[in-house]
């Protein structure tokens, strides 16, 4: 028998890619770093400035948490910071309820009528804000010989729900179609009134749909400028408002990066809430 | 019977939000004002004192105080524009004269206007000092720095023609110049002697001319006085009250007076402006405005207002008492020493506010600082 040198795998076509492959995963690690660093070194930046002692943006000096407390002692930033927080929380609240009503009222027409009103429920999240808010500051002037003082709270916070109620109706419509259409039938025959029947076995139904509007109405509301700088007035200023006003003649109180940074991490808090709360939805249906 | 339930329920729910806009917004005080343009201490004062809300919205330009007071979707109270935009506004008729006689401590004679600020009104339209309280006035000056040596005896020697003509200051001195064409424009008319306000295709060239001339290296606005504390520039045109913000800012991290690096120079006839208190024509509570004008015309007031507050105060008194101080607190010292310093009461100085010019004015202005900083 003659021997034939073994043939090594090499031979037959196979290439190590193995290092290569190594070089390429770190390479993939290092890229999705940076560009996360890139896209979140504003937000880093911000939080850096809000623990600097100077506050002189191009200088670092020793770390503090003074703005953090300052917050509280400028009268018209603390003032600012709880209108920001009264005008989500009320138009949040509002909105929830009156957006999941509406959403089960939509629900109960057919297929037709129902995309017609989504559609009309659809041009106020697509409409630029400032056309919103421009005419929203037009209808609620007309008003005015009425009711003098109505810029203010009032507006703002119906401006707000302006925007936020189609959020909350989008986010709850879909959980509804989840549910077996015949659970109203069902609860009433088994011999509950209508509003107990909604109350006890709709909503349950879609209480996830219900939280992830709300917290998405919140984080609309509680971040808007546009709209709310044409619809307030009588001193009502939201943050947003008042950090517009305040880049004038001088430089920013640093006390703002402070609240800023913790916005954001509100918001970060806010939006794991939400992807928890969709993802336990998931499991349910 | 459930119908006529169905339309109670809807009129209620319709007519919530205005009986609630109601309540709350009438006994309150209306303000617009700069940001961190009032010490919150003197207002929670007033508050007390008269036991009413004060409410203090904040606008960043004169033409935004102008579009808010258009609007009318608040009936400001108070508003606190800058000279031009009052005469503007007087013009338009949207301010209501002031009742003098409602004013207790306005007292021309023995607690008079301070002379650099009768200056500026003097230069205003006829017919305006009906219409506004001074609140704060300021200058513009040139900020150099001190270790540029032989900068300091230039300015004081040449003022303007050390800013503007290279051979009249130190060789490879640094010169910046705020970015905004009015500004450029005025000081060079200072510099040569003619109005800043008077806007022609003659005086157009001749600015275009001295700010070529002038060899300026550095076009910004905040940058400006950043880049001379940090000795990377020699010499700019700022805002007083800006240099003293940022001077006072250094003496509070324990710099001592004569350390600092950087100074600036008031030149006998410089931009200035005036802000004032002014009552717009549907004001809902005249006579509230009235005693919180009167609340800011107290020296005492005028005085603990001013300690936060980087622009120089226009009562005679409160300033007296500001440069007066003899005691050992080290800030009230460099305070007395920076007002007198930097806010000069003498009848030398003139201060002249700048016009609001037309917008086609302004945009010939920019194309004119545009070709300066290409060439």
């Amino acid at each position: 028998m003659t021997n034939y040198p073994v043939a090594t795998v090499e031979e037959y076509g196979y290439k190590d890619y193995r290092v290569l492959q190594k070089i390429y995963k770190i390479f993939s690690i290092v890229a999705v770093l940076f560009i996360v660093f890139l896209l979140y070194i504003s937000i880093i930046m911000l939080a850096i400035q809000s623990v600097n002692s100077s506050s002189d943006v191009l200088l670092f000096d020793t770390f503090t948490l003074k703005w953090y407390a300052q917050m509280f002692s400028t009268r018209s930033l603390t003032n600012a910071i709880k209108v920001t927080f009264v005008t989500s929380i009320v138009a949040t609240s509002i909105a929830t309820v009156l957006g999941t009503l509406i959403a089960v009222g939509i629900y109960s027409y057919e297929k037709k009528t129902r995309q017609k009103i989504m559609l009309l429920n659809n041009i106020p999240l697509l409409n630029a804000d400032i056309v919103t808010g421009i005419s929203l500051m037009f209808v609620f002037s007309l008003l005015l010989p009425i009711f003098p003082y109505i810029f203010g709270p009032t507006t703002l916070i119906m401006a707000h729900l302006f925007f936020t109620l189609p959020y909350v109706i989008l986010s709850v419509l879909p959980k509804l179609k989840e549910t077996d259409p015949n659970l109203m039938d069902a609860a009433l025959d088994l011999g509950v009134g209508p509003y107990k029947a909604l109350r006890k076995i709709i909503v349950p139904a879609i209480i996830a749909g219900i939280f992830s509007g709300m917290l998405l109405a919140f984080t609309m509301s509680i971040d808007d400028f546009v709209i709310s700088y044409f619809t307030t007035g009588n001193g009502f200023d939201n943050l947003s408002v008042w950090v517009y006003a305040s880049i004038g003649r001088k430089s920013l109180n640093p006390s703002v990066y402070a609240f800023s940074t913790l916005l954001t991490i509100m918001t970060l808090v806010i939006m794991f809430i939400y992807q928890s709360l969709m993802r336990r939805g998931k499991k349910h249906a | 019977m459930l119908n006529f339930k169905r339309i109670l329920l809807l009129l209620i729910v319709l007519s919530t939000p205005f009986l609630l806009s109601g309540c709350g917004a009438q006994n309150k005080l209306l303000v617009l004002n700069w940001g961190e343009y009032i010490n919150e201490d003197v207002v929670a004062l007033f508050e007390e004192t008269y036991n009413v809300e004060v409410s203090i919205s904040i606008g960043d330009s004169n033409e935004l105080f102008y579009s808010r007071l258009k609007s009318g979707t608040t009936a400001y109270d108070i508003i606190v524009p800058s000279d031009y935009m009052i005469e503007k506004m007087m013009i338009k008729d949207l301010l209501q004269e002031i009742d003098f006689t409602k004013l207790s401590n306005y007292d021309p004679v023995g607690n008079p206007y301070l002379q650099g600020l009768q200056g500026i009104q003097a230069t205003m339209l006829e017919g305006t000092e009906d219409y506004y309280v001074p609140y704060f006035w300021g200058t513009f000056g040139l900020m150099y720095n001190k270790d540029k040596a032989g900068l300091e005896q230039a300015l004081e020697t040449y003022q303007w023609q050390a800013y503007f003509d290279p051979a009249y200051r130190p060789t490879d001195t640094k010169t910046g110049m705020y970015d905004v064409a009015q500004f450029a424009f005025a000081t060079a008319m200072i510099y040569n002697g003619i109005d800043p306000n008077e806007f022609s295709e003659d005086n157009l060239d001749l600015a275009f001319n001295t700010l070529t001339d002038a060899g300026f290296v550095m076009w910004a606005d905040d940058q400006l006085k950043k880049s001379i504390s940090s000795g990377s520039l020699d010499l700019a045109f700022v805002w007083t009250g800006d240099f003293l913000d940022m001077f006072y800012v250094a003496l509070s991290e324990g710099q001592a007076y004569d350390s600092v690096s950087y100074n600036i120079f008031i030149p006998d006839t410089t931009l200035a402006f005036m802000d004032a208190m002014v009552i717009p024509y549907n004001a809902r509570h005249v006579d509230l405005a009235h005693e919180f004008i009167n609340w800011f015309l107290d020296p005492e007031m005028a005085y603990m207002n001013a300690s936060t507050i980087g622009y120089a105060t226009p009562l005679q008194n409160t300033y007296d008492m500001i440069v007066d101080y003899e005691g050992d607190d080290q800030w009230l010292n460099d305070w007395a020493r920076a007002y007198m310093e930097y806010y000069e009461d003498t009848p030398d100085f003139t201060g002249i506010p700048l016009a609001n010019l037309e917008q086609a004015q302004v945009n010939s202005l920019t194309l004119m600082v545009n070709n300066v900083k290409t060439n």
